[in-house]
């Protein structure tokens, strides 16, 4: 015979778990397997020895030292004792817990709508944008000074500019009834060199719209609009 | 449950504080030797044994009487176990004590000294044994064979199906009966 038994069936054929139909041909099998017969008769040693192991005793102390603690441990709630008691007050707040869940996902909602409703109107939301920067000290690209040649050539387009490096200003050049006029404006600072350099122009300081002056062979276009 | 154990666990629930007395007399010895072989320490044993009847103690009072009294002292006495085992996994390749040195051992009147002897022998080498099983083997084993507790009430204990029980207490035999073989 080829099929032989189980480890799990002859263990429990030896602790006399099999019953009926079951039991029967287990016994037939052993009867006709010299080696299933062998391999039950070395469990059953092992079986054996462990029943055959002495029971101990505990050391004397420990069931005096187990008393005592019960009945220390009677008179006063332990650690367990007071976390339960903690879960079980827990336990009856938790019943009202979804009353209050609703109620502050309602203030959420409404706040949420108030928000949307007002951002609504304005058309906008609220942004804060940082302001372009912008460096004053540096003229922009197509400000850039001319070369010197540029610079001395006198342009006969209307409103040319040329940056005056002499004075470190911007001055609008143009053709004005024949004559060739310089503009500057009152906020230029070049205006206020040429005060410094004639003393005669303190007197302007009443004078108001375009007025022009022939100074030193040049005629200067000067706007006291912005006086 | 028992008329015995009921009138325990009643007495225990009115405050009788010598119920619990009883208990630990009862099962005291139970719990230490399961203990003790589970850890295959007597100092750990002892540990073991005063945390589960501090437990008993405790949830006495919860005790509902599904199964036997015994039936669920092996119970927690097992979940304390489990739990030192996760604390201290130390312990599967422990060295074994000789519980000889620090234990009254219960006299056997039928032995002699030379049969004492070999018994000794005869025991280290299968507290050796049990103590190189896997857990779940070793507890199946030691509550069938030591304990001589039923398939079903050790089904209880360890809160497993009786085919499951069947199936352990099988495999740690045959693996007890290989590390034996190996030691002889």
């Amino acid at each position: 015979m080829t099929d032989h038994l189980s480890v799990e069936t002859l263990s429990t054929y030896l602790d006399r778990e099999l019953v009926g139909s079951e039991y029967r041909q287990v016994e037939a099998h052993l009867e006709s397997c010299l080696q299933c017969r062998e391999h039950l008769q070395s469990m059953q040693k092992v079986v054996g020895r462990l029943q055959a192991m002495d029971r101990l005793t505990p050391p004397p102390h420990l069931g005096f030292l187990i008393r005592r603690l019960a009945s220390t441990a009677a008179s006063r709630p332990t650690l367990v004792e007071r976390m339960e008691t903690e879960a079980s007050r827990f336990t009856v707040q938790a019943a009202v817990a979804p009353f209050f869940a609703v109620v502050l996902a309602l203030v959420v909602i409404i706040y949420m709508l108030s928000w949307g409703l007002h951002h609504q109107d304005t058309g906008r939301i609220p942004v804060h944008l940082e302001p372009e920067p912008v460096t004053l000290d540096s003229p922009r690209s197509s400000e850039v000074p001319p070369d010197d040649k540029a610079d001395t050539e006198m342009s006969r387009s209307v409103a040319d500019r040329l940056f005056d490096r002499s004075q470190g200003v911007w001055i609008e050049r143009g053709l004005t009834d024949g004559l060739q006029v310089e503009s500057m404006s009152v906020d230029d600072p070049a205006f206020e060199l040429w005060c410094a350099a004639h003393p005669e122009l303190q007197e302007l300081s009443s004078l108001t719209g375009n007025v022009r002056f022939e100074i030193d062979g040049r005629v200067v276009e000067i706007d006291f609009s912005g006086r | 449950m028992a008329d015995a154990d009921l009138n325990l666990v009643q007495r225990h629930r009115y405050g009788d504080e010598t119920a619990f007395e009883e208990i630990y007399d009862r099962y005291g010895n139970m719990v230490f030797n399961l203990a003790l072989r589970l850890s295959g320490e007597p100092e750990e044993a002892a540990d073991l044994s005063q945390e589960t009847f501090l437990k008993i103690h405790r949830h006495l009072n919860g005790f509902r009487g599904r199964s036997s009294l015994r039936t669920w002292v092996y119970r927690v006495a097992i979940n304390c176990c489990r739990s030192r085992y996760r604390r201290r996994r130390a312990w599967r390749n422990r060295q074994l004590i000789d519980p000889e040195e620090s234990l009254e051992r219960l006299p056997d009147p039928r032995r002699g000294p030379e049969e004492q002897a070999i018994a000794r022998s005869t025991r280290a080498q299968v507290e050796e044994a049990l103590g190189r099983l896997p857990d779940i083997y070793r507890e199946a084993v030691l509550l069938r064979d030591i304990e001589g507790l039923t398939y079903d009430e050790i089904a209880q204990v360890l809160g497993r199906r009786i085919g499951t029980v069947r199936s352990r207490i099988a495999r740690g035999r045959e693996h007890l009966r290989g590390l034996l073989e190996d030691s002889e």
